[in-house]
């Protein structure tokens, strides 16, 4: 809707949550929108446990160091966030 | 006076043991249950969505994927919607709460999160042929900003270009 609204001239830019913009994309021409480089604010993701829970929690930041390191993490990102490269798979 | 401080010791020693032995941590359940319960929402990608084969994936979903596989269990997605998400996993009927979620201090209250696994944010776009270049061009006087009233990205508009608003 807000990407419509910019490509139609109703407005003159658009400000919204980076992985929102870059998933809505699919839907419209490749290379019709540029995006600025950076963000306006940062905004951290997590995955949640009870509070009765720390050896989950624990095991759960352990294995984002793990596949941090080994480049899963930074494959999965890239792959389904950054990118629209899951399209023409699913 | 001796076998008085003799049997609280020995009561003390008990007692340390058979907590040791009695607590079960949630990993434990996982592992005995043999399942790793996810709640999750299906809001469309890129984080959880059902894909044109009918198949549940997404950047969260095969993430949750590949704990259950790194925990050697089956790995378990109960829907729910967004304001269901924290009471079914305060209700324990799932382990770990698996969605694009910020780790705010008010949820924090409620739930503990784990380590951040990305970062995302507000960004500004335009159409491919503008001649808005920079932020600095965006904050020109007369100009329009399309955002999702009530949204994050309304307040950043706000704060970052404040002659629009």
């Amino acid at each position: 809707m807000l990407i419509d609204a910019v490509l139609k001239g109703h407005a003159d830019f658009g400000v919204n949550d980076s992985s929102a913009v870059v998933g809505q994309l699919a839907n419209f021409p490749p290379n019709s929108v540029r995006i600025f480089p950076g963000m306006l604010t940062k905004t951290p993701l997590a995955f949640a446990v009870r509070y009765d829970s720390p050896d989950l929690v624990e095991w759960i930041n352990l294995f984002f160091l793990t596949t941090s390191l080994d480049g899963r993490l930074e494959k999965n990102l890239n792959y389904w966030v950054n990118t629209l490269d899951w399209k023409k798979d699913h | 006076m001796v076998r008085s401080l003799f049997k609280g010791l020995v009561v003390a020693v008990l007692a340390v043991a058979l907590a040791s032995v009695g607590y079960a941590g949630t990993l434990d359940e996982i592992a005995q249950r043999g399942e790793l319960r996810i709640a999750c929402q299906t809001q469309g990608p890129p984080f959880s969505f059902i894909d044109k084969n009918g198949q549940r994936t997404g950047s969260s979903v095969e993430l949750c994927k590949m704990m259950a596989e790194e925990m050697g269990v089956k790995v378990v997605f109960l829907d729910y919607d967004w304001d269901g998400l924290i009471p079914a996993l305060l209700a324990k009927k799932a382990d770990v709460l698996a969605a694009d979620m910020t780790p705010t201090l008010k949820r924090a209250m409620k739930v503990a999160f784990s380590n951040p696994f990305m970062y995302t944010g507000s960004v500004v776009f335009v159409k491919k042929d503008s001649p808005l270049k920079t932020l600095e061009d965006c904050k020109k006087p007369g100009l329009n900003v399309a955002v999702l009233l009530g949204s994050t990205g309304e307040t950043d508009a706000k704060n970052a270009f404040p002659r629009r608003t």
